[in-house]
């Protein structure tokens, strides 16, 4: 999705550029939140299958590497 | 009690860093397991939690995981040559931590009670720091069950009900 630099607020509303407006499907449900790098606005989908699979790695074993972190990084380093 | 995955669900449940990140990335061993794991805890409406800790966790393993598979390097020796070098895992960071929020997963603070309280867990449960402090934080909330597929927790296994797909702990 575009990434807006500036809006505009007018009477209470915010003004989005109308190209944002059109890369969306119509009756898309959005979910909007305000961060610290401003206000983010995305399509809502089911955020648990968002989540699920979304890196694509190859085979690890994630309970050694939260296990032996700082050591496996240390060892490259000293 | 080690209990599995697909038995029946608690109605409040700690999620340690090790389910998420398995259901994550697709490259961890237990990832299907626990991507079913969220999906019936969703499903099911169990309220979950975890401390920041496991944020602390997740984005460190993410960050790690994309740098070595960009430079080739571990983590640390590229961030020290290149303190940008963890930039280019700045969108999953984003993606999976608001995911968390949206999914209603409920973030508990690390507080010096709970760290007081890993400190004895450190020796009465043979835990390393970070997973006694997962254990001090899932009981200071009364939690009494743990999804987990790290091994260490099976020695807590006396004062929460741990919830697996690991095949070494259902042994």
């Amino acid at each position: 999705m575009k990434k807006i630099e500036e809006v505009e607020i007018e009477e209470g509303y915010i003004k989005l550029p109308v190209e944002f407006i059109r890369g969306l499907k119509p009756k898309t449900k959005v979910i909007v939140r305000i961060d610290r790098f401003g206000l983010v606005i995305k399509p809502k989908t089911d955020p648990v299958e968002d989540l699920i699979g979304c890196v694509k790695s190859a085979p690890m074993d994630i309970e050694k590497q939260l296990d032996e972190r700082a050591e496996e990084d240390d060892s490259e380093i000293y | 009690m080690i209990v599995r995955f697909t038995d029946k669900l608690p109605k409040a449940l700690y999620l340690d860093s090790s389910v998420i990140l398995n259901a994550t990335m697709t490259g961890g061993r237990f990832h299907a397991e626990c991507a079913s794991f969220l999906r019936r805890i969703r499903d099911e409406g169990v309220r979950c939690a975890t401390a920041s800790l496991s944020l602390d966790e997740i984005w460190y393993i993410l960050i790690k995981n994309k740098v070595k598979h960009l430079t080739g390097q571990f983590l640390v020796k590229s961030y020290k040559s290149n303190p940008n070098s963890i930039l280019s895992a700045r969108e999953d960071v984003e993606r999976i931590t608001f995911d968390l929020l949206m999914m209603g997963l409920e973030i508990l603070t690390v507080d010096l009670d709970a760290m007081l309280d890993a400190k004895d867990f450190l020796w009465d449960c043979k835990l390393l720091p970070r997973d006694s402090v997962h254990l001090a934080v899932a009981l200071k909330h009364r939690f009494k069950a743990i999804a987990t597929t790290n091994p260490d927790f099976m020695s807590t296994s006396d004062l929460v009900d741990v919830y697996t797909c690991n095949p070494k702990m259902l042994r």
